[in-house]
């Protein structure tokens, strides 16, 4: 009889062994990181300075792939519709002139109508979908950037008045490449700024970043968090519990949508730069890609996963094109290297995960199969006895 | 009750946007113009007497030449403009003037030569357009 490998014998193994098992990914990286760093030449305090900056710029982003997880909607590859809509906002701010945590504040109030819109959208064809909302939500990614590419490029200036010469193109209607953000830019990290030597620590956006955390801690211990759970755990359970499912689904979505295009607009705050028709495309990637290197799983993604994600992949970000260019020569091949980490490791943890699933399923069979013959077997003893 | 739910719902919208709109009025940067001309107010003419470099809030607008104009965005509320007067050879004196203004409705054409000679009012309105 072949070796049943399951929950049950993986909680035989030896603690060690089982850590290995279920974080291999973040264990690979950081193995990755350490080598990296000595031949990348950085000193501690660029690399700490970076990883803060990188961390109060992407974070809001990660975490808001937490609810839809939660919800058993897996990685929600749809929140770049959450981040077309925050552009949107910051592009009617950046032609009003308002500057500031003003700005910042209104881009939000104005980009949260549409992503809900966007949000229900992608709900609605994710229940559609069931069963393969991950793929669908990439190709709905791939949908409303040609439906955006098309509002801000010929719409915009036309239909939506946009009066700013600096950002409109100059034959008078579309949207530039690139929007300067000078108004707005760093109006959250500069809010409450702190330096302890030569690092610079933005506060306030890591307050919110603590104020999100905290609203995911509560929201799961509400009815509605609740509800998530027991449709993420099971949908035929909890349709019969009375959970309208669909519709948690799609709040789940619509949460997730609005989340990640305020973490969009606290990421171009950053940045200081829009890339109207770029900055949005790769958003969805980095950040599934950042939360599963971070040990999460389709099924399951915990807030220390978005963190440890978010430090590993920035840090292989940050060391790669140098580590490369020190031990081949070519600096653009560790950038290679980076972007086919950054690809392969999204396959490779979908790969497991959908590996551990079969395996599981195969045992359940074969347990079954085996409780099946020890009952006819025992049967026809009693029969044969019966008879005798 | 759900129409009281849907009330409150309401209410909260319509915060919302009064809210938005108070973000509009007090992070709305206008253009504000710095004159160096000769002007007539109230009976009185205010000369130019020299060329300055002009600083509001701490930046650099730009060098502000006799009879000539500079312009730069600002939001509503007070700033601080300070003006560092220049030689013919547009070199600094080290002479500095500092002056708090207000923005608000109306008027977007600082005069220098009536700010430095006292008027009250020297913030004027836009000039109509022929």
């Amino acid at each position: 009889m072949s070796k049943i490998i399951n929950d049950t014998s993986i909680k035989t193994m030896h603690p060690a062994v089982k850590f290995l098992i279920n974080f291999a990914v973040p264990i690979l990286f950081l193995i990755f990181v350490v080598l990296c760093i000595p031949l990348s030449g950085f000193t501690n305090t660029y690399l700490t300075n970076e990883i803060i900056a990188r961390l109060a710029r992407d974070s809001f982003l990660i975490l808001s792939l937490l609810i839809p997880v939660m919800a058993g909607m897996g990685m929600n590859f749809g929140i770049v519709l959450g981040a077309m809509a925050g552009q949107i906002g910051i592009i009617f701010v950046s032609d009003w002139h308002i500057i500031g945590l003003p700005g910042l504040i209104l881009a939000m109030l104005i980009s949260t109508p549409l992503a809900i819109l966007l949000g229900y959208f992608c709900g609605v064809m994710l229940n559609m979908a069931r069963g393969r909302e991950m793929v669908t939500g990439f190709m709905l990614g791939f949908f409303m950037n040609g439906v955006y590419q098309m509002v801000v490029l010929y719409g915009m200036g036309k239909l939506i008045p946009i009066s700013d010469p600096t950002i409109l193109l100059p034959r008078g209607f579309g949207i530039r490449n690139a929007i300067n953000l000078s108004g707005i830019q760093h109006s959250l990290d500069a809010l409450i700024p702190l330096k302890i030597g030569q690092i610079s620590i933005p506060i306030a956006t890591f307050l919110l970043i603590a104020v999100f955390c905290l609203f995911i801690v509560w929201f799961r211990k509400t009815k509605l968090g609740q509800d998530m759970r027991t449709v993420g755990q099971d949908l035929e359970v909890a349709r019969s519990s009375g959970i309208n499912v669909d519709k948690t689904r799609i709040i789940s979505i619509v949460i997730s949508t609005v989340l990640a295009c305020y973490g969009q607009i606290i990421f171009l705050q950053n940045i200081g730069t829009v890339n109207t028709y770029n900055s949005h495309e790769q958003v969805g990637l980095f950040a599934v890609a950042a939360i599963l290197i971070g040990g999460a799983s389709v099924a399951r993604a915990t807030i220390p996963n978005v963190f440890v994600g978010a430090i590993l992949f920035h840090m292989v970000f940050i060391v790669s094109p140098r580590a490369g260019k020190e031990l081949i020569g070519q600096a653009q091949l560790g950038e290679y290297f980076r972007v086919f980490v950054s690809y392969a490791i999204i396959a490779l943890s979908l790969a497991l995960y959908a590996w551990r699933k079969h395996v599981e399923k195969e045992n359940l069979r074969k347990q079954t199969q085996i409780l099946n013959r020890q009952a006819l077997s025992s049967h026809g003893k009693a029969v044969g006895g019966n008879e005798s | 009750m759900k129409w009281k739910a849907n009330l409150i719902r309401i209410a909260l919208v319509l915060l919302l946007i009064v809210f938005g709109v108070y973000l509009y009025k007090i992070g709305k940067e206008r253009d504000i113009f710095f004159d160096n001309k000769e002007i007539a107010l109230d009976g009185q003419t205010y000369s130019v007497t020299s060329s300055y470099f002009v600083y509001v809030d701490g930046k650099k607008v730009g060098e502000l030449y006799q009879d000539g104009r500079q312009a730069t965005m600002l939001i509503n509320g007070k700033h601080k403009i300070v003006l560092e007067s220049l030689t013919e050879d547009g070199e600094s004196t080290g002479q500095k003037v500092e002056y708090s203004f207000s923005m608000g409705k109306g008027g977007c054409i600082l005069n220098v030569p009536a700010m430095l000679g006292g008027v009250k009012n020297f913030i004027l309105p836009p000039e109509p357009v022929e």
